[in-house]
């Protein structure tokens, strides 16, 4: 039973993990946005008079999402229209089950704060961003309105389009880490390479990064990836949306951001590993060394993951509001033409490279 | 558990499996083969074959069954496509090819000496399926392996060249 009992706390702590992070990013965009535009940004919504710099905004935001009027369009097909928000969702949720979010050391008992470890957790992640697709195209075509169609359309010519360059970038980390467990990729990360270069994705695999963090941002459906959403053309597959069913498609967007911040740490980052920390604290590679508790030290991991993820959430909002959107030929000509190429050069590259070294 | 679990997903398949040919409309038999592949790759899930299970759910139900979604969009988007065949021929041309294959699966089954049913696996042993299927595919059967690829890049180069544009 006691079993049973600590996979329910982390299924609850995950959820509440990437649901909570994702509401934040909603403020936090518009925050951002304001900072890099010069405004003040949101303020207005009010606690007896706490603003608390805006951050109710999201409390105030779902009210109104949940309390709008729900509107189905007549000729829609009824049932795929709702079903469309519910499927986005829970696919980019489900991703979450497999991302090691750190370990805790309990009186020499280890505790991963991660679902389910699966044997070939890479391709779980694959799979579940590809699902990531039928929200889209089932909303775009459910709702039977011209707009709503070309953005289903070109969401899923789009997600299809990348998710290639992004497996296969994938492929050289498998490669390097010869696993596709992402716990064990973690710890292969916690290694040293040279004595002092922490052995992380990003140092063993820069292209594939590139590619990762390209074909991720593209996978957010945001700008400058944004052709299915489009706002100043067609609006997009959630055209005939309103209520708390459009709200679950614009918090998918940011349960996305959340889980490619997330990808990368774990990916390419290290997880929860901090350069030079072990279970009993910190060795260098010069020298001295720091001690303490393993307690302690998994704390700090579980805090470096944290770190990492809000870095990359800030760096995808960074971007997004930096860069102006593609045109569709450009979208395409980067993808196939481009990223594909390159993503494929670099397993040719890493073979190489691992078979000289063998 | 994972018996119960096992009828209640090989009951959607085979749900899925019959909406795929009842449905009048193309959009909703595509959607009921999704299902159908989905029920599949959990029951390979339930038998310990993670990896199969996943490739079967990347390559068929998120590759190959959106490329079919995005035809049937792009051929007629919003008037629906009603599938009929009334001709009685074909009707039983199909129910005798279906017998057909029925008796070869039934003898091919009743005759296999292989135990059909998977040994159970024990929870918390659910790792080493990827590195065996790699051990047995890239080192036993090699030779095969990599003359499937070769198929696999003729039947891909062949698809270019009818995509291809026709210089005159």
């Amino acid at each position: 039973m006691n079993e049973y009992l600590i996979i329910a706390l982390k299924i609850v702590f995950v959820l509440m993990a990437v649901l909570s992070l994702a509401a934040i990013l909603t403020w936090l965009e518009r925050k951002q946005s304001a900072l890099m535009q010069d405004r003040i940004g949101a303020n207005r919504a009010d606690i007896f008079g706490l603003r608390a710099i805006g951050l109710f905004h999201i409390i105030a935001d779902s009210l109104k999402m949940f309390l709008k009027e729900e509107f189905v369009p007549p000729g829609a097909q009824r049932f795929l229209h709702t079903v469309a928000p519910l499927m986005s969702a829970f696919f980019a949720l489900s991703v979450a089950a497999c991302i090691p979010f750190g370990k805790l050391i309990l009186d020499g008992q280890t505790i991963y704060l991660q679902i389910i470890d699966l044997n070939a957790g890479i391709l779980y992640l694959i799979a579940m961003m590809s699902f990531s697709i039928y929200g889209v195209f089932l909303a775009g075509w459910a709702s039977r309105s011209k707009y709503s169609l070309l953005g289903a359309l070109r969401g899923a010519s789009q997600m299809l389009s990348y998710e290639i360059a992004m497996g296969i970038s994938l492929i050289g980390i498998i490669m390097i880490y010869s696993t596709l467990s992402l716990r064990e990729i973690v710890y292969a990360q916690g290694e040293l390479l040279f004595g002092f270069l922490p052995a992380w994705g990003v140092f063993l695999q820069p292209v594939g990064f590139i590619i990762f963090l390209t074909a991720g941002m593209a996978e957010t459906k945001r700008v400058p990836f944004d052709l299915p959403e489009g706002e100043s053309e067609i609006i997009g597959y959630f055209t005939e949306y309103s209520s708390m069913r459009f709200g679950l498609f614009f918090l998918t967007d940011f349960i996305e951001v959340a889980l490619v911040a997330m990808l990368m740490s774990v990916l390419f980052f290290g997880g929860w590993n901090i350069p030079y920390l072990q279970d009993t604290g910190f060795v260098f590679p010069w020298g001295g060394s720091l001690a303490m508790s393993p307690l302690l030290a998994s704390l700090l991991g579980i805090l470096a993951f944290g770190v990492k993820v809000v870095f990359f959430c800030w760096l995808q909002l960074t971007i997004r509001w930096t860069l102006p959107r593609f045109r569709y030929d450009q979208l395409m000509k980067l993808g196939w033409k481009f990223m594909l190429p390159l993503a494929m050069a670099n397993v040719v590259a890493t073979g190489l490279v691992l078979v000289l070294l063998d | 558990m994972q018996e119960v679990l096992f009828y209640i997903f090989a009951l959607l398949a085979i749900a899925g499996a019959l909406s795929v040919i009842l449905q009048k409309k193309t959009m909703y038999a595509a959607i009921s083969l999704v299902i159908t592949f989905m029920a599949v790759s959990i029951i390979y899930f339930l038998l310990g074959a993670q990896f199969i299970g996943l490739l079967q759910l990347i390559i068929y139900a998120g590759a190959i069954m959106v490329l079919f979604l995005i035809v049937i969009l792009l051929l007629d988007p919003f008037s629906e496509i009603f599938l009929r065949n009334q001709s009685l021929a074909w009707v039983g041309l199909a129910v005798l090819l279906g017998a057909g294959l029925f008796g070869i699966l039934y003898t091919a089954f009743g005759q296999a000496p292989v135990e059909i049913v998977a040994p159970p696996v024990p929870p918390g042993e659910l790792t080493g399926h990827t590195q065996s299927l790699a051990d047995v595919l890239f080192k036993q059967y090699l030779l095969p392996f990599e003359v499937i690829s070769i198929l696999i890049l003729v039947a891909i180069l062949g698809a270019v060249i009818l995509a291809k544009k026709r210089i005159s």
